[in-house]
């Protein structure tokens, strides 16, 4: 049920995959994805990835997700900005839909800010990833999203593979996050979104980055709120000394109250493998690209949790410095 | 004294919209390409003035004043087979876009139409057959829905018969029910004991109130529930808490295979 369907190739092996008329979902860096031949495939650029040998940065191999239409007809669709929050409702009633958006780009702030809201999220599986860039192209290039049936390179655009399946099978989405809130003080927001220079902190209006000089907080610990027992993480993205402007890697919302993550006990890699030695093999799984950096897990193997190392995580709603990981169950 | 008009076709198109005095419509468009009537409202009074001709002297009708700079426009219900929207000019107080043939200014629909779509909401149709029915933009319903669910529009809510009887058993005849059925159920099969409660079971509100809290494992019941509280903590609306608990009901009665652990929780209760 859920095979080994998760690989790091070169090239010729991947087109070979797209040439047999299977449903991939592919990974790798834009020159090698836009060479690779039409077929039922979406993908997104990145040159991070996490193999069963270890973290890879690699823009010569993709990294490819077989998906098993179980013999029924998957269906590849682009969404825009407008048609996205219809995303879910032309899911298949009873599959899962797989969708890769561009970063940074209007349609990753859009699902970013309103997926929660969108009609029949959360009652059918979406899982995917947010395409990105090798750290040393900012500036120079764009994360994008390709439609495998066309080879279309898209810039703002989400690319969704609906797959439907068989009755008797259900979904089984997860997310692995290693972060946990700190005993410290909560931390609220009145305005939802990418940035922020104030938050209510217990109750009283600070501004957050002096809050977070004064008490030498790391940014590479994330904010978490408590979702009735899924922990969210917000990453930090960067700080401006002078405006006090905080950005975040995704959006904050009001009403919910974050704390921040308290440092790991044990190395990122001994953590993740502990916290997914009872996880079966996934039939797709995707990691934070933030997670490869911070935790230096270039060579370091990371479990049974392996796939594209990515610019936000999507299960059901975007995610940060989280792994997605989904199986599925035969009834 | 006033002069005596005949009806014109826009005055016609007046009473049809639902317009009241002093609203009047001040000239209407018929576009046979695009399939849409296109209605100028006003509060203007109707002013007359006499023109000399060369057959005597008429009274005509004015046009009325442009008040406004921009012409602002809503979507209204059909006019038969033809798409409608209601112009305004004039400049607006609070209080007029609460009138039936205006909508507020960020909405596209009239506050008739609106009504009308809420109430297909509140009946639990799909998005999609409403879109399909108004001839609306997903995006604009979806809008719509995005601010009836965050508590920035508010509308009343009678429930249909049917819909009555399926939602609005009295607590004690559900709760009765339910003990019947948890009774016949041990006697006949057990598995049926963590089954979905009844969308009337007062269990269910107690969950979206955050009065009962439950050990879930499932990611997407627990995002589900997150967005769901906070909804019902902003919302005004006792009838909107109702489309809630129906989208929570029919969250779990579709995953109800994968949920045993939260629902032998919910049956406990």
């Amino acid at each position: 049920m859920n095979a080994l369907n998760q690989v790091l190739v070169d090239p010729p092996d991947a087109a070979k995959l797209i040439r047999s008329g299977a449903y991939l979902a592919i990974a790798g860096d834009e020159a090698v994805l836009v060479g690779l031949p039409k077929g039922n495939w979406i993908g997104g650029t990145i040159p991070y990835f996490m193999a069963r040998d270890g973290g890879e940065t690699s823009r010569e191999k993709v990294f490819i997700t077989a998906l098993d239409a179980q013999g029924l007809t998957a269906r590849i669709t682009q969404y825009d900005a407008t048609r996205l929050p219809q995303v879910c409702l032309e899911a298949p009633d009873n599959g899962f839909s797989m969708i890769i958006l561009p970063a940074f780009s209007q349609i990753h702030f859009e699902f970013a800010k309103n997926a929660p809201m969108y009609d029949d999220m959360y009652l059918k599986p979406l899982i995917g990833w947010v395409s990105g860039i090798h750290l040393d192209d900012m500036g120079l290039r764009s994360p994008k999203v390709i439609d495998g049936r066309t080879g279309e390179l898209l810039e703002n655009r989400a690319v969704v593979l609906h797959m439907p399946l068989p009755e008797n099978i259900s979904v089984n989405v997860n997310i692995v996050n290693l972060f946990s809130p700190g005993s410290g003080d909560v931390i609220e927001f009145d305005d939802g979104g990418f940035e922020a220079s104030t938050c209510v902190i217990n109750g009283q209006p600070t501004p957050l980055a002096q809050y977070l000089r004064a008490i030498g907080h790391d940014t590479r610990l994330p904010l978490v709120a408590d979702y009735n027992g899924a922990r969210i993480n917000v990453s930090f993205k960067s700080i401006n000394p002078d405006s006090g402007v905080i950005t975040f890697y995704g959006p904050v919302f009001p009403h919910t109250q974050y704390r921040l993550a308290q440092p790991l006990a044990d190395s990122y890699e001994t953590a993740f493998e502990r916290s997914t030695a009872e996880l079966v093999n996934a039939c797709f799984s995707c990691n934070c690209v933030l997670n490869y950096l911070y935790c230096e897990l270039e060579g370091k193997r990371t479990g049974r949790v392996i796939g594209p190392m990515t610019f936000g995580e999507i299960a059901y709603q975007l995610l940060n410095q989280t792994a997605v990981h989904m199986t599925l169950e035969r009834h | 004294m006033k002069p005596y008009l005949p009806l014109r076709t826009e005055d016609y198109f007046g009473k049809a919209a639902g317009l009241q005095a002093p609203w009047r419509a001040s000239k209407c468009a018929v576009n046979d390409v695009t399939r849409t009537v296109h209605l100028w409202v006003t509060n203007q009074a109707v002013e007359f003035e006499q023109r000399h001709g060369w057959f005597g002297a008429k009274t005509v009708q004015m046009a009325p004043r442009q008040t406004h700079l921009t012409d602002r426009h809503w979507r209204h219900v059909d006019c038969m087979d033809y798409t409608c929207f209601i112009h305004t000019a004039d400049s607006l107080e609070p209080a007029d876009h609460e009138l039936d043939w205006f909508g507020p200014p960020d909405l596209p629909f009239t506050k008739r139409i609106a009504k009308k779509i809420f109430l297909l909401l509140m009946e639990g149709t799909d998005l999609q057959v409403i879109c399909d029915i108004f001839k609306v933009p997903f995006a604009e319903l979806w809008k719509f829905k995005y601010d009836l669910d965050n508590g920035l529009l508010h509308f009343e809510y009678t429930p249909s018969a049917r819909r009555k009887r399926k939602d609005y058993l009295p607590p004690v005849a559900s709760e009765a029910t339910r003990l019947i059925a948890i009774a016949s159920d041990v006697q006949n099969n057990r598995e049926t004991l963590i089954g979905v409660p009844e969308m009337t079971d007062p269990v269910w509100e107690k969950l979206i109130t955050g009065g009962l809290n439950i050990q879930i494992k499932t990611l997407g019941f627990q995002l589900l529930l997150t967005k769901l509280r906070q909804q019902v903590r902003l919302l005004q609306s006792a009838d909107v808490k109702i489309m809630k608990l129906r989208e929570l009901h029919r969250y779990v009665e579709r995953h109800e295979r994968v949920l045993k652990h939260e629902l032998a929780q919910l049956n406990q209760d």
